[in-house]
């Protein structure tokens, strides 16, 4: 008998041991597969990213179509509807580009330091974010085949820009996982500051600024449910509304000088004051944004932001919010607060030391 | 004992410990209980309607429902009555001054400041869902929010009997206005008491939220740490024993400044300086927050000349070493 639970244990200690160490990945084939992975936002023929970036003019939405037509759309000023689509295009490629910037800016410095402390398996679930990741990918490849197959530009960009948003929620999932094991494994606990160091936290303040301008400003509006849902981004483009914060999103990420020479100078108290002040707001900003991301999360972000923006005939936001009960306006009065004061004093205090 | 009672014995039995593991299961759980007995109170305070009939009260000031038999301050009862109205009811800034006509205080109406507390308690409610273990202090929230609930009913129940009265009486009588008096006696008593338990309940808040959503170590912004002073000034300027008139309004007076400064902030004006800076403001408010509260709260029981003198770096004594700083820098900002 005991014979036999002996031999009913093997197959079992077989699974366990097969399950555990394929979670045990290393530093260096997370690396791989990121590249693999990464390799898919570029299209082969044209040897470009599949966004519509222009490389030569920044105020341009490029596309380069199968047939070597290539077309220009200009986006400095969008004044009909197919402009601002574009525009708001361009908003999604900005989200994409501070999310990867961090990721760039610190990825040999990760793999030399994770490397050197061998498999680990809390880096296990990058490698399962790369893969749906990786997923995505493919499907956002076939709204981008779709989007050059049919040239009706106007048409077409609603979906490709839904699919885009697919790909923008997955990269945030990717990269907040990946801040957390680079500050946990490679950050220094010295508690200086240094110009360095300065510069990596500005990277991460920009994927938190990408965070909130994509679930405030570009989520919603892209997301389409039938007749219902809203559809593109058209009506928060160049709205004066105060709950678009597009505008946030094209600031610099580079620490100014002063700055950077003033951390070398003890005495030079204005500098440390601006530090100071930008460290306490982002902690300010993340102890918030926990709460902020389980009220958003109850919400029906959808509505909420058809009234924000006036899309609902006859019904102001004021009227929409007194609809409501107190604790359920309390919550969307939060969310509100949160960008209003958190965020923007958040964002205040980085313009406070960036060129 | 028969077979069939112990069959039923044993299915009790069952049943209780069936019950008792749904219970365990279903119970109200610690993270969503402060924030459900929150919303509970808001909601209780507006099905009240308690701002409509104040609003309604201000209106009102003649008898028997006829606009044209005005109190007036013509004797000493009327006078009472008519200051106690201007005390709990006006919607403005009530101002005090010497004989020189340069004003000496100026503070807010009850009216005006419960609108604030509504303001306070409505801001804090979505922050009452943290998962933190706080068991003592979801209870000590638990018996705040019941105190001030029952304050509130009480509060309730007088304004309605102080209704009744002024619209019944017609003013000819002395004892008339003498029961008048009465009633707004209690109006101003238990207003008073309602403010007094509200800035426990706001207190609390602060310190569940705290703990049960930061861990103890929150981070306060400029908002959340002038909430915070503005509770525990009002709990000052409503707890004293024995109330004397001449040191309330001081004490609302005090609370008005810190009201000034919310109400700079909330409209983004800026309230810090070179030597007082928001950095410097917010590092204190957390230091005496968390670590040296006796001296935060010793900050607000003392006079405004006191406060005054402590903001200039004297009279410092009673303060703990490393809070004289943050206390130094908390006065200045609030314009002591």
């Amino acid at each position: 008998m005991k014979k036999f639970i002996g031999l009913l244990f093997i197959p079992v200690l077989a699974l366990f041991s097969f399950f555990g160490c394929s979670k045990d990945k290393s530093a260096e084939n997370i690396k791989t597969q990121y590249t693999s992975t990464i390799r898919k936002y570029y299209d082969d023929d044209i040897e470009k990213n599949i966004f519509f970036a222009d490389d030569t003019n920044e105020n341009t939405v490029k596309i380069y179509y199968p047939s070597s037509i290539q077309a220009r759309i200009d986006i400095t000023n969008p004044t009909n509807n197919m402009q601002k689509m574009y525009r708001g295009l361009y908003y999604q490629q900005v989200v994409l580009d501070k999310i990867y910037k961090y990721y760039e800016m610190t990825q040999e410095d990760f793999y030399t330091k994770m490397s050197s402390k061998g498999s680990d398996k809390s880096i296990g679930e990058l490698s399962t974010q790369l893969e749906r990741l990786d997923r995505v990918l493919d499907e956002f490849k076939v709204s981008y085949n779709n989007f050059l197959d049919n040239q009706e530009m106007e048409f077409n960009v609603t979906s490709y820009s839904f699919a885009l948003n697919k790909v923008i929620d997955v990269s945030f999932d990717f990269i907040y996982n990946y801040i957390r094991l680079y500050e946990k494994n490679c950050r220094s606990t010295t508690g200086v500051y240094t110009s360095d160091t300065l510069q990596i936290d500005l990277y991460k303040s920009y994927v938190d600024v990408a965070f909130i301008v994509y679930k405030e400003n570009i989520k919603a509006f892209t997301y389409s449910v039938g007749e219902n849902g809203i559809c593109d981004l058209s009506p928060v483009v160049k709205s004066s509304s105060t709950f678009n914060i597009l505008d946030k999103l094209l600031g610099s990420c580079t620490l100014s000088l002063d700055i950077a020479n003033g951390l070398n100078n003890a005495d030079n108290a204005e500098t440390l004051d601006k530090v100071n002040n930008y460290y306490y707001f982002k902690s300010v900003f993340e102890q918030r944004l926990v709460n902020y991301k389980q009220i958003y999360a109850e919400q029906d972000i959808y509505t909420i932001t058809r009234y924000r923006f006036n899309l609902v005939n006859g019904v102001d936001y004021d009227n929409y919010l007194n609809s409501l009960s107190i604790s359920q306006r309390s919550n969307v009065t939060m969310l509100d607060d949160f960008v209003a004061n958190n965020f923007n004093d958040y964002y205040n205090k980085i313009s406070a030391i960036v060129a | 004992m028969k077979f069939w009672v112990k069959i039923v014995v044993a299915l009790c039995v069952v049943v209780v410990i069936v019950f008792g593991v749904w219970a365990f299961f279903f119970r109200e759980k610690d993270v969503v209980k402060a924030y459900n007995q929150t919303t509970q109170l808001v909601d209780y305070k507006e099905s009240l309607g308690l701002k409509e009939r104040l609003v309604e009260l201000s209106k009102m000031d003649y008898l028997h429902n006829e606009k044209t038999r005005k109190i007036v301050g013509n004797n000493a009862v009327n006078n009472e009555i008519l200051n106690i109205r201007k005390d709990c009811l006006s919607s403005e800034l009530i101002v005090g001054y010497d004989e020189h006509d340069v004003v000496i205080y100026s503070y807010d109406s009850y009216f005006i400041v419960d609108k604030t507390v509504d303001d306070i308690i409505r801001f804090y409610l979505p922050y009452t869902r943290g998962t933190y273990s706080s068991n003592t202090h979801q209870k000590n929230l638990s018996n705040t929010i019941k105190v001030y609930i029952e304050s509130l009913s009480s509060l309730d129940k007088t304004i309605d009997n102080l209704i009744a009265c002024q619209k019944e009486i017609t003013g000819e009588d002395t004892a008339e206005m003498d029961a008048l008096r009465g009633h707004y006696n209690q109006l101003y008593l238990k207003y008073r008491n309602v403010l007094n338990k509200s800035s426990q309940v706001m207190i609390a808040l602060t310190d569940y939220i705290n703990v049960s959503l930061y861990g103890g170590k929150m981070m306060a912004d400029s908002r959340i740490a002038l909430y915070d002073c503005y509770a525990r000034a009002l709990k000052v300027a409503t707890s004293k024993d024995e109330i004397r008139k001449e040191v309330e309004t001081l004490y609302l007076h005090d609370l008005h400044m810190i009201w000034d400064k919310m109400d700079k902030v909330r409209n983004g004006i800026d309230i810090y300086d070179s030597t007082y800076t928001e950095y410097k403001f917010l590092t204190g408010f957390n230091a005496l927050f968390c670590e040296y509260r006796k001296s935060y709260d010793l900050i607000f029981d003392k006079v405004n000349l006191d406060k005054r003198q402590m903001a200039d770096g004297e009279k410092l004594s009673d303060i703990v070493e490393k809070a004289k700083e943050p206390v130094i820098v908390l006065l200045n900002v609030l314009g002591f």
